[in-house]
């Protein structure tokens, strides 16, 4: 299911749900580059840009997945369309995002937070997780 | 949170007592009317004003500004005060943009002298100064350049030749903190904000042409060199990536820190350790830094905002001379009265401003809306850790700013209110708009009503500059 934007006084908060932890995670990725507004320049290409990261738990490793990829935006100027996982799990990933360049941002994402973050099973099955971002 | 749990003791001041819920080392207390209060329990800024008041070492009271409003953790327009040896320090508590901040800058002329050059100076500013996200600063630093600006904050400006020597007398802390060690800022942080100084960001950070439309406190103004009619500058901007970074980097050592010291988390944002502690002590040195950065930030912006003034009107009109730079997300070590004692503490402020006795206040409003110039007032002392209100504060979401402000119509608002905008992006333009937040003349009105600090002068903006 895509992500939903929710109302928040002052950031933006995002609810992501999928059947499973991968469908969340690129939920959340997509969710979280529309937030961000990339522009991209003309004739650009696509990169890959490889990553690894761990956490103490599925929650962390999503909320620090987004930091990475907050990072590689501000830091390389790109945004991402899509990620690829080699290794998923509730503690680990490595993975490789599809990188794009970006002439600018309509939105200054300040910091992903923790602040709500909790992902959680459903009756339907299906995992979900709100994630504030500070703008 | 319900009006029932708060008891009223003044027309401006509201009191959650201590017993009223589980876990609340001290009580927390609400400057605001009592409309404010309706507003703000539509948010969940109380709860979360409740949680900090759980916090251990804090002391005295938890208190929430009139422009408070829910934040993560910790609300936003908050006051915190925790023991220096009993209690903790939490970067939830300051804030992501590390010294996010507000500095006036003042001009020699008065609006009628250069009214026609208004539009002209607006895209000086926006050409000179970069704003919005992408945009990098005129400085590219090395490692080496990087830690002398976090060590030095303002200082280092001076010594660079991008500040005035008198700069550093008219900043908080002179605009910097001698106990900031770059060692403590990971190389993630020094790489987002290694291209960065100088630049204003995006979100509700700007650059305003201002005029000063009214004085209220005629000595206290001449003091500070104001006069009515007097086109003045205000810059809003922060740590930016290298502060929002280090806030990043801590929230998630603290989180262990929670756990290795037993600290109990209601949300992970309160993150936190002793102040003490090998992770208090990193984390303080590493926002000392952050808040150094900003200084030196708000410095080279305001270095840009010169140049672009005399590009456009030349040496005959003067330059602009700072009149004063408060932070507004920082943690100070201050010593206040507590209970008739006086004790060291670690003074949270997210959202909130520094208002000593006499200490100017600057508190701007939403772009159309006033900005104000306070100064601290001794009730301060006694009533908030010396703290005051740091802005209107948001009323609506950003996504429903987007639904309900049409671009259009917001744009025709201001020029009819003869306010020029040069915006890199509409969208941004349009969550910022001043429907969005709160009526910053009743935000005002609570603070000098309280006797925290009293107006000086109120300026209107006459050219805004966003990303």
């Amino acid at each position: 299911m895509p992500y939903k934007i929710l109302g928040h006084t002052a950031d933006i908060r995002l609810s992501v749900e999928g059947k499973d932890l991968e469908e969340v995670f690129k939920d959340a990725l997509k969710g979280m580059v529309f937030i961000a507004g990339p522009r991209e320049p003309e004739d650009s290409k696509e990169t890959a840009r490889k990553i690894k990261i761990s956490a103490g738990d599925r929650t962390g490793l999503l909320v620090d997945f987004l930091n990475e990829v907050l990072f590689g935006m501000e830091k390389n100027y790109e945004f991402y369309t899509d990620v690829d996982f080699k290794e998923l799990s509730s503690t680990k990933l490595v993975a490789s995002l599809k990188a794009r360049p970006a002439i600018r941002f309509e939105r200054n994402i300040k910091a992903v937070t923790y602040h709500e973050a909790e992902i959680r099973e459903k009756e339907n099955g299906f995992l979900s997780t709100t994630i504030v971002f500070d703008i | 949170m319900e009006k029932s749990d708060l008891r009223k003791i003044k027309d401006w001041l509201w009191e959650i007592p201590r017993e009223s819920k589980p876990d609340m080392k001290v009580p927390a207390r609400v400057f605001a009317t009592e409309k404010m209060i309706e507003e703000i329990l539509e948010d969940r800024s109380l709860d979360q004003l409740v949680n900090v008041a759980g916090l251990p070492g804090i002391v005295g009271h938890a208190v929430a500004m009139p422009d408070i409003h829910e934040g993560y953790g910790f609300p936003v327009g908050g006051v915190a005060a925790f023991d220096a040896e009993n209690g903790i320090i939490s970067p939830g508590g300051i804030g992501y943009d590390i010294n996010c901040g507000v500095r006036l800058l003042c001009s020699e002329v008065g609006l009628p002298e250069i009214r026609s050059r208004v539009p002209e100076l607006g895209k000086a500013f926006y050409q000179e100064i970069p704003s919005g996200v992408g945009r990098a600063g005129r400085l590219k630093l090395s490692d080496k350049e990087l830690d002398q600006i976090l060590l030095k904050g303002v200082k280092r400006m001076v010594e660079l030749g991008y500040a005035d020597p008198e700069d550093s007398l008219n900043a908080e802390e002179s605009g910097y903190l001698s106990t900031a060690d770059p060692k403590m800022v990971s190389v993630r942080a020094k790489d987002r904000g290694r291209d960065q100084l100088g630049t204003i960001g995006a979100g509700n950070h700007f650059v305003e042409l201002e005029e000063i439309e009214e004085i209220f406190d005629k000595e206290k103004a001449e003091k500070l060199g104001l006069f009515l009619n007097q086109v003045v500058v205000l810059i809003h901007t922060g740590s930016r990536g290298l502060g929002h970074q280090v806030a990043t980097d801590y929230i998630k050592i603290m989180m262990a820190a929670a756990a290795k010291y037993d600290i109990v988390l209601k949300d992970r944002e309160l993150a936190s350790a002793p102040f003490g502690s090998e992770e208090g002590q990193a984390y303080f040195r590493a926002m000392s830094a952050a808040a150094n950065f900003a200084w030196a930030n708000r410095e080279l912006v305001s270095w840009e905002a010169r140049r672009a003034w005399k590009s456009v009107l030349g040496e005959k009109t003067g330059g602009l001379r700072l009149v004063y730079d408060v932070a507004h997300n920082i943690a100070k070590i201050e010593e206040h009265l507590v209970d008739g004692k006086k004790r060291k503490l670690v003074v949270h402020r997210k959202g909130a401003t520094r208002a000593f006795p006499d200490q100017p206040v600057l508190v701007p409003g939403s772009m159309g809306t006033r900005s104000y110039l306070l100064s601290g007032e001794e009730a301060a002392m006694t009533e908030s850790f010396g703290s005051s209100c740091h802005g209107a504060g948001r009323r609506m979401s950003r996504t429903e700013a987007r639904k309900t402000i049409v671009a259009g119509e917001l744009k025709q608002d201001l020029a009819a209110k003869d306010v020029v905008v040069f915006a890199g992006s509409i969208a941004g333009l349009v969550e910022e708009a001043p429907e969005a937040y709160k009526d910053v003349d009743e935000v005002i009105d609570v603070i000098q009503n309280a006797g925290i600090a009293s107006k000086v002068a109120k300026m209107r903006p006459v050219a805004v500059i966003k990303g």
